[in-house]
């Protein structure tokens, strides 16, 4: 799995798309990485990307590796968040969305969601600029020298790294139907 | 149409008609270089001025490498997937359908799951029905165990309806508006039992915990009333160890048994003394005062002897000494055991002060007949408004709590906001009545209502009331609950009872008492407040009347008393107070109108009764005293023993003595007639050196004149030598001095020239 996610991402980079899908891809999972997982506002973020163009795949693969990653912050995004939650220019408004049909279903009082949510939205143009930029240079100076260079070429002719860009191929294949 | 190998040239491409369509249409969406190098090298300039087409032919590579491009720029147009979307409406469509289907049953899940979170015991709904609108919820039935009695309902409800609030649906809130309840049982038989699996129990507060049953040690007891028929001889088995007497004997016997230990020990080391002195005994027989020849070996005998009977006369002493310290020690020891009987009077009044007063006979009689009884039920109320309690803490629990994220471990800090009307779960109200065999004797009225029953009290600033009552024929039962866990709230609890015409009968009647049952017919008002220091208080009116007693085959004073002082009074009206705290000393005080007389009645009971125990007590411990003293049997019958003991070694000694003694005589009288010849002998060697004395002086005076007469003789001869010698040499001098004159006389003379 950890190979074909790998090879997705290489094809990816490598493929003829746009790198905002790509940069979209990294930005949208740092912020669903950023926000504690389960709850409805997550999901409802996760499943607005199933419906944007960027590459699913690298955000699949990169939500629980930042997931990972962010715990060990919780407690500061636990601080912006009760910070944002209770700051007094926005406690009413919280508070009617507290008395709010349906709002209180997305968890937004917990600070650790708001908290991912603000920071995720705060940080989503940076990180698809720079995911943007890295892609766009990856491709123009990178991607030629790293295909063409032996060691690579001996790698994909391995029979194994065969079977598995094939069963890759066949996969996006069908994941490409329902595109 | 004809089929090729080929792949066609995707229309895309073809439509390319300038540089500047190429740019906008494809090239700005193809974003690898070597790509756009690759779709750029496929052009070449048109006939026209400024256009471009396609080169001929492409290869079957190129061909294909186009539609692949051709199938990215086409992908990348846009920001939505349309197809997802459709998918999401048939996904949205799915679940509609799914919860239409499987709503009902979902939707009984969670309640029951809810019921039994809250109650800790198995729930049943049967035939819930949701209704979208309005929203409602319709069952048939509704059963909740009872967790404390598994094999029991704590109440089963009937066809019932509960009204819910859309907006506060929607706000993931559950208001039940309105609760109507046709029917409501309680404590109804299970089949299965309620009991939920471990994993999902949480811990109740035992009966112990209550406090209440604390108050059970602080009853007076039967005994103590000085009523209950008292066991004797268990009374003194109880105190016997504790009583000076016993002390005194086991002091006694330590003693003796110390002394004739010692003694043991002194008598058995005079055995080893008397072989000794049996041995010496006959080596002092065994001389021959005959054979004795010198009177050095008469003397050495005689001291062998003399020492011999010091060494037996010292052990005799030591034997005697001894056997009048036994006899004396012994005879104090026993005199002491002997003078037991001022303790055993101190003893025998301190036991009769232990039995109860007559005084205070009667005294608290209705708190200990009725106490255990009361308390048992007060216990059991406390018990189960506790459980409503806790039932309403984990409604509160179960509010606050929320679904772990799946996967996912982070969980954040709630902020809640106060301007929130509703809690999580509010049920405004619920009602119920009905009528159970309706035109029949046992027609059975019933009313209750529950309201503001939320799981957050202080959104809803109003305390949660159940009432309930029911009346079947004269029987009427009343209970009015409030609780208030609000935070801040002085009492929590507020509880209200009352039943009337009610038939009781006392389960557990000490047995002290002489009555198998005591059966009445019953009125109770209780009144119970449970303050926020958790302290339980209240008053219990109780009231008996119609009473029927059973006394057991031998009732015994206390069951004759209790039998003639309620027949005589007939009613009985109790009056209790309470308090009483988990963690702190409990109270209970019971007064009835019938004390006075049943403590007139008991007391001149109570007098007969103390002086039958009395003489019984008396008999008793002297009985017991007697078996204590003969204890010392074994002690004394050892010192008997030791005493003839010392006596038979005494006698021997004195025997050897005896013998020692004649021995002694013998080598005395023996010495004597030693003594006599040597006196003889000594007068004659005496005489004889006497006479040879004399004539050695005789002899030895005759030597002398001889020697003084030649001494004489010689001196007078050197005497006259020495005359001699005198002259002589005075007629020398003279010569020789008149030579020196006449020298001396020539020399003065004038020297002649000549």
């Amino acid at each position: 799995m950890i190979v074909l996610g790998v090879g997705r991402v290489v094809a990816a980079l490598a493929s003829n798309r746009k790198p905002g899908e790509i940069a979209a891809a990294v930005a949208f999972a740092f912020m669903l990485g950023l926000m504690p997982g389960g709850n409805v506002l997550w999901f409802a973020l996760l499943g607005l990307t199933f419906f944007l163009k960027l590459n699913l795949g690298i955000e699949l693969l990169l939500i629980p590796l930042f997931s990972f990653a962010i715990t060990a912050f919780d407690p500061y995004i636990d601080q912006v968040g009760y910070f944002i939650l209770t700051h007094n220019a926005l406690y009413p408004l919280f508070a009617t969305w507290y008395n709010t049909a349906l709002i209180p279903l997305t968890g937004y009082n917990d600070t650790l969601i708001a908290g991912g949510l603000v920071l995720g939205i705060l940080a989503w143009p940076v990180m698809y600029t720079v995911s943007r930029v890295m892609v766009t240079a990856y491709r123009k100076h990178l991607h030629e020298r790293i295909a063409h260079h032996p060691a690579v070429k001996a790698f994909l002719k391995l029979p194994l790294v065969g079977k598995l860009t094939h069963a890759g191929r066949r996969l996006y294949s069908v994941g490409s139907r329902f595109r | 149409m004809k089929k090729t190998d080929k792949p066609r040239i995707p229309v895309l491409f073809r439509k390319i008609r300038t540089q500047d369509q190429l740019q906008r249409r494809v090239l700005r969406r193809v974003y690898l270089p070597s790509d756009q190098e690759f779709i750029q090298g496929l052009y070449e300039p048109g006939a026209t001025p400024g256009s471009i087409q396609l080169r001929e032919p492409l290869s079957k590579d190129e061909t294909k490498r186009l539609r692949r491009l051709a199938k990215g720029v086409r992908a990348t147009r846009g920001v939505l997937h349309p197809v997802k979307l459709l998918l999401l409406v048939g996904v949205v469509v799915t679940v509609l359908v799914f919860n239409f289907v499987f709503r009902d049953r979902l939707v009984q899940t969670a309640f029951e799951r809810g019921l039994e979170e809250v109650f800790q015991a198995r729930s049943e709904v049967i035939g819930l029905q949701v209704k979208l609108l309005g929203p409602a919820l319709e069952f048939d039935v509704l059963r909740v165990g009872d967790q404390r009695k598994p094999m029991q309902n704590l109440f089963e409800l009937g066809s019932s309806r509960l009204e819910l609030s859309l907006r506060e649906l929607l706000r993931r809130r559950i208001v039940v508006e309105d609760f109507t309840i046709s029917e409501i049982q309680f404590g109804t038989e299970r089949a299965v039992s309620a009991e939920l699996p471990p994993a999902r129990q949480r811990p109740t507060a035992d009966a112990e915990d209550s406090g209440a049953a604390r108050l059970l040690p602080e009853l007076p007891s039967l005994e103590s009333l000085g009523l209950a028929d008292i066991d004797i001889a268990g009374f003194i088995e109880a105190q016997f160890q504790s009583l000076q007497t016993v002390a005194a004997i086991h002091a006694g016997v330590a003693e003796f048994e110390e002394r004739i230990a010692y003694w043991d020990t002194q008598v058995s080391e005079y055995q080893g003394t008397l072989v000794q002195l049996q041995a010496l005994s006959e080596s002092l027989v065994a001389l021959r005062p005959g054979e004795i020849t010198t009177v050095g070996q008469a003397r050495s005998t005689y001291n062998e002897v003399i020492s011999g009977v010091e060494q037996i006369q010292s052990v005799a002493d030591e034997l005697s000494g001894l056997q009048a310290q036994i006899e004396a020690e012994g005879e104090r020891l026993w005199n002491d055991v002997s003078a037991l009987s001022a303790t055993i009077d101190a003893d025998t009044a301190h036991l009769l002060s232990l039995l109860p007063s007559p005084s205070e006979a009667g005294a608290g009689l209705a708190l200990a007949l009725l106490g255990p009884e009361l308390i048992e039920q007060l216990i059991d109320v406390r018990i189960r408004l506790e459980d409503g309690r806790s039932q309403l803490e984990r409604l509160q629990a179960l509010a606050a709590s929320r679904s772990p994220a799946a996967g996912s471990g982070r969980t954040g800090r709630i902020v809640s906001y106060p301007t929130a009307r509703f809690p999580r779960y509010l049920l405004v109200q619920a009602l119920v009545s009905g009528i159970r065999n309706p035109g029949a004797v046992s027609e059975e009225r019933y009313e209750g209502a529950l309201q503001a029953l939320s799981s957050d009290p202080d959104l809803v600033d109003e305390a949660t009331r159940l009432s309930f009552g029911r009346t079947v024929e004269t029987r009427l039962l009343a209970v009015e609950t409030e609780l208030d866990l609000r935070s801040g709230a002085e009492t929590p609890v507020a509880f209200e009872l009352e039943l009337a015409g009610y038939p009781y009968t006392t389960p557990n009647l000490p047995a002290a008492m002489g009555l198998q049952q005591l059966a009445a017919i019953t009125s109770w008002e209780l009144d119970l407040k449970v303050d926020n220091q958790d302290w339980s208080r209240g008053t219990l009116s109780l009231g008996l009347e119609e009473i029927d007693l059973n006394p057991v085959a031998n009732p015994g004073a206390l069951g004759r008393l209790l039998v003639e002082v309620l027949e005589e009074a007939g009613s009985v009206q109790l009056q209790a107070e309470f308090a009483f705290h988990p963690n702190q000393a409990p109270a209970l005080s019971i007064r009835s109108d019938i004390e006075a007389l049943l403590r007139e009645r008991a007391r001149g009971m109570a007098e007969e009764r103390l002086a039958e125990y009395e003489q019984q007590l008396r008999a008793e411990l002297e009985s017991r005293v007697q078996a204590e003293l003969s204890a010392f049997g074994p002690y004394l019958n050892e010192l008997g023993g030791l005493q003839e003991q010392i006596g038979e070694y005494y006698e021997e000694v004195l025997q050897y003595q005896q013998q020692a003694e004649q021995q002694r005589a013998r080598i005395e009288q023996q010495l004597s007639a030693y003594q006599a010849a040597i006196d003889q002998a000594r007068r004659e060697a005496e005489a004889r050196a006497r006479a040879e004395v004399d004539a050695a002086r005789a002899e030895a005076e005759q030597r002398a004149a001889e020697e003084q007469a030649r001494l004489e003789a010689d001196a007078e001869r050197r005497r006259r030598e020495a005359e001699a010698a005198a002259e002589q040499e005075r007629r020398a001098a003279e010569e020789a001095a008149r030579r020196e004159a006449e020298r001396r006389a020539r020399e003065a003379l004038p020297r002649s020239p000549f």
